[in-house]
């Protein structure tokens, strides 16, 4: 599975979404993606790429592409 | 541990928690929330049931059970204790104080030290820090630390954000002044700018109630519904508080002791949510065992789930808990830390009324 798959993954499975929706989606666009749904989705990417984000990371982290953006830091490329 | 901030009068001596038997199971929502919802949640939260207070009984009714329970165990009479502290969100009245009140149905003296705090989840540690100041200051031989909640009754049932989270629970903690006392240190944090972050907005002097204005139901962007009558959380700023801060204060703590993370037999940290509790832990980087989780079935009860938890794993004497890391955070937003020493206390199984 390369990254970006084992990103995508994460959100299927943490937010209960399809891959369709994946670009563009934004914090509390879908029921799931709330306070709770954001510490699970944080937690499977974490877990897929053996990583820890820093709290400021966390609260920024509030898009689709924002969270690959962040991903980069920790020398996590998706492409 | 040593220095000029630690108190080294007072002695833990013994605590009594009590539950509602009343309890709520997540599944009886299903009809209202769906269930996919219920099972994302009690997955997340780790919470399947919450306890739920009675009509017609009030947070102090419980404490009053949990304190009778903690005078039988240690046999002190009523006129041994010379203060009483009542910790409470959903306290009887705004006038007068509970604590008031408890003193002449617990029957304590009337020259005893008398007052109600009002604190959210850091509110445990809190009250332990303001009993040990009245030993440490030599007021007091002992004081009864009263602490409950029953948010139930502020909690709207179509806000499912909290409907299912919030449970209600009481606890009693006697502190006393001892020839073998056991020391205790603090650490404190505050900040204002989060008050609305947990906040029943009517109802006091602010926005008095008034029908047809603070009892109208509205939603918000996350489809929960309530009053301004009701609590109201914004998870993610709790949330976020609570990673942060949590684990600052613990690691402050730590250096300020001189205790090691090895060196410490219990993290008891405030029950939020498996998923905060999981979070300061891996921030921690403490052994799991070490931070138990145990609300799968009362839901998160505020600043009682310190004591919860301990007289849910720890009842009885426990020796190897001579070095304890007490952490609340919450309304305030506030968070505090204690490093306790509780080998010598008698910790009373949870029980139910």
């Amino acid at each position: 599975m390369n990254n970006r798959e084992k990103y995508n993954n994460a959100f299927i499975e943490s937010l209960d979404v399809e891959e369709s929706q994946l670009a563009g989606l934004k914090y509390q666009d879908v029921p799931a993606w709330d306070s709770v749904g954001h510490m699970g989705l944080v937690s499977e990417i974490e877990d897929a790429f053996d990583i820890q984000f820093e709290t400021d990371d966390i609260v920024d982290f509030n898009s689709y592409e924002k969270g690959i953006e962040i991903l980069k830091k920790y020398s996590v490329v998706i492409e | 541990m040593d220095g000029e901030r630690v108190l080294s009068k007072a002695r833990i001596v013994a605590l009594s928690t009590v539950i509602p038997e009343k309890k709520l199971s997540l599944q009886e929502l299903a009809e209202l929330y769906g269930d996919d919802y219920i099972e994302r949640i009690t997955k997340s939260t780790g919470i399947k049931e919450v306890t739920v207070a009675a009509e017609d009984k009030t947070s102090a009714d419980y404490c009053y059970e949990a304190a009778l329970k903690v005078l039988k165990e240690t046999g002190l009479s009523p006129s041994d204790i010379d203060g009483l502290i009542f910790l409470s969100e959903t306290p009887d009245y705004i006038i007068p104080n509970t604590a008031a009140i408890l003193q002449e149905r617990l029957g304590l003296p009337t020259n005893s030290v008398n007052f109600d705090m009002r604190l959210g989840c850091a509110g445990y540690v809190y009250g332990l820090f303001q009993a040990s100041m009245m030993i440490e200051c030599g007021y007091c031989k002992n004081v009864l630390f009263l602490a409950g909640d029953t948010m139930s009754k502020y909690t709207n049932v179509h806000d499912r954000s909290l409907k299912m989270v919030l449970g209600d629970a009481a606890s009693a903690t006697l502190i006393s002044r001892s020839d073998n006392p056991t020391p205790s240190m603090y650490n404190f944090f505050v900040d204002g700018s989060g008050a609305n972050s947990i906040i029943i907005p009517a109802g006091g002097c602010r926005m008095p109630i008034k029908h047809g204005v603070t009892d109208v139901l509205e939603y918000d962007a996350d489809g929960n519904g309530r009053t301004l009558e009701n609590v109201c959380m914004n998870g993610m700023d709790v949330m976020v508080f609570a990673i942060n801060q949590a684990p600052k204060l613990i690691n402050g703590l730590l250096e300020s002791t001189g205790w090691s993370k090895d060196d410490v037999g219990l993290f008891a940290l405030h029950q939020a949510n498996k998923i905060i509790v999981d979070r300061i832990v891996k921030v921690l980087k403490i052994d799991k065992d070490k931070a138990p989780f145990n609300i799968e079935d009362t839901g998160n009860c505020g600043f009682v789930s310190i004591p919860l938890l301990l007289s849910t794993y720890y009842s009885g004497i426990n020796s190897d808990l001579n070095k304890v890391i007490a952490c609340g955070f919450g309304t305030g937003l506030i968070a505090a830390a204690a490093a306790l020493d509780l080998s010598q206390t008698n910790i009373i199984k949870t029980f139910s009324v």
